[in-house]
């Protein structure tokens, strides 16, 4: 078993024909992912690398069966892209879009919680790198030669730090159940404590990795809840030891804007709440095979 | 007060109120430039893609014992004339006393990024150590370019002992009194 996604999955692409879309479309086909077609206004009717193209997302659930969509939607569209998904029946989203402003995904999170919880769609991202499964499925953007399959779950907020994770855990020939990220955004469809809960009740994830950052609660928060309702060890390092206060760091939702949100205040906070910490990124891969030798 | 870099694109008006000459200059430039820098106080001088991952080895070069310059993302699609202004960037802050270029590739590919780099320090004339540590896609490839380039660049294989070769080459730069 995985999280969120396997080799079954029916997979949609919305922004299917641009640029940006047709390559990464193109990146999951070869990696083997069950992508049944793409969305496109306008261009409906259409094949697009020998799929079919839907003017709409509700006719590629009634089609195509599709049950899961990745955006590549520019910033000023995507809030409604991920809103029509969501109101077309599609389970799960991944939002690789970066740069959505800020009040649109307040009107994405209030429009999915109209929904009762069974029909809500769930969301993750905007600004990630997606989510994979190894040797079943990749519903993002990542190099997915460097996933092998495993039992190790990861979340992370940045797209490059979790492949440096992946990259130190296959050098020790160590594998991933699923890697999701949940983006670098302040307001994000799913939180670190959202996936954990997916992660507890997988069996074949054995240990969680935590990946980080300065800015906002939620790696806390996602502490408080492991140490009551996470039966696995959970592993955690925090990017952002030099990061200076009130400056974003790249990322819209990466600045410490009050008590707590800095890296070393988060780490002596997870350390409290019995999270193993890894005390550097290059020892995360380290730090899972400790853990993992003692279970 | 504070406004939403990402909505600006709906408020003209307020984008225009922006006084650049009150922003730090390093960082207006990158702005003006399309990347996402954030100047610090420190003279190890960064170039990385994406910003957990700069993130994290600002962290590395700080457990080294050095201080970083700059944060610099230079995003997934690091062309070779992206790569060169990036290097010109970080070069314009005279405090930098080594700089370190660590990539992740993954859309992109260790190849490019490689010939990148080798492009812009010839057209550059870089007088202070750049250590390059690459990653992912076609790395043995990139290696390789470097290698074959015959500059003096300062290899590393993981993120530590590209942090600890950075901070080495920056304490040797401040012993010889530059």
């Amino acid at each position: 078993m995985s999280i969120l996604i396997n080799e079954k999955t029916r997979i949609i692409v919305q922004g299917f024909t641009g640029k940006i879309g047709t390559f990464h479309a193109e990146d999951m086909i070869k990696y083997g992912s069950n992508v049944v077609g793409g969305v496109t206004p306008g261009k409906g009717g259409q094949k697009h690398l020998g799929l079919p193209v839907f003017n709409t997302v509700k006719e590629a659930v009634h089609q195509a069966g599709a049950e899961a969509s990745i955006i590549f939607v520019p910033p000023a569209f995507a809030a409604d892209s991920i809103m029509e998904a969501a109101d077309a029946g599609i389970k799960y989203c991944v939002a690789i879009t970066d740069g959505i402003p800020t009040q649109d995904m307040m009107t994405v999170k209030n429009y999915l919680r109209r929904f009762p919880k069974e029909k809500r769609m769930l969301l993750t991202g905007p600004n990630c790198a997606g989510t994979i499964s190894p040797g079943r499925s990749m519903l993002g953007i990542m190099p997915g030669h460097i996933y092998i399959q495993g039992n190790i779950g990861i979340i992370g907020r940045s797209g490059t730090l979790g492949y440096e994770a992946a990259d130190q855990l296959r050098m020790l020939g160590i594998g991933i159940s699923t890697s999701v990220g949940i983006g670098g955004d302040p307001i994000t469809g799913s939180s670190f404590r959202d996936i954990l809960e997916f992660f507890e009740s997988d069996p074949e994830t054995k240990i969680v990795l935590m990946i980080g950052e300065i800015g906002g609660p939620q790696e806390v928060d996602a502490g408080v809840f492991a140490k009551d309702n996470l039966s696995k060890p959970l592993i955690s390092y925090i990017a952002g030891l030099t990061a200076p206060e009130g400056k974003r760091m790249g990322h819209a939702g990466a600045i410490i804007s009050s008590a707590g949100e800095g890296a070393a205040e988060k780490v002596a906070l997870l350390r409290e709440l019995g999270v193993t910490i890894s005390a550097t990124p290059s020892d995360m891969g380290k730090t899972v095979a400790a853990v993992l030798a003692k279970m | 007060m504070s406004f939403d870099d990402n909505a600006l694109f709906r408020r003209h008006k307020i984008a225009e109120l922006r006084d650049k000459t009150q922003g730090d200059h390093r960082e207006v430039a990158a702005a003006e430039q399309g990347l996402s820098y954030v100047g610090l106080s420190g003279d190890i001088g960064c170039m990385i893609n994406g910003a957990g991952l700069a993130m994290a080895t600002m962290d590395m070069i700080k457990l080294a014992g050095g201080e970083p310059a700059n944060f610099l993302d230079v995003g997934g699609g690091a062309s070779a004339e992206r790569t060169e202004k990036a290097f010109r960037l970080v070069l314009a802050d005279k405090n930098v006393k080594a700089l370190l270029v660590n990539i992740f590739a993954g859309i992109n590919r260790c190849d490019w990024i490689a010939e990148g780099v080798v492009q812009a320090i010839k057209n550059i004339d870089m007088k202070i150590p750049l250590v390059v540590r690459l990653s992912g896609t076609n790395v043995a490839q990139g290696r390789k370019i470097i290698t074959e380039s015959n500059l003096p660049i300062i290899m590393a294989e993981t993120l530590a002992e590209a942090a600890e070769k950075v901070v080495q080459a920056r304490n040797e730069m401040v012993a010889r009194g530059i």
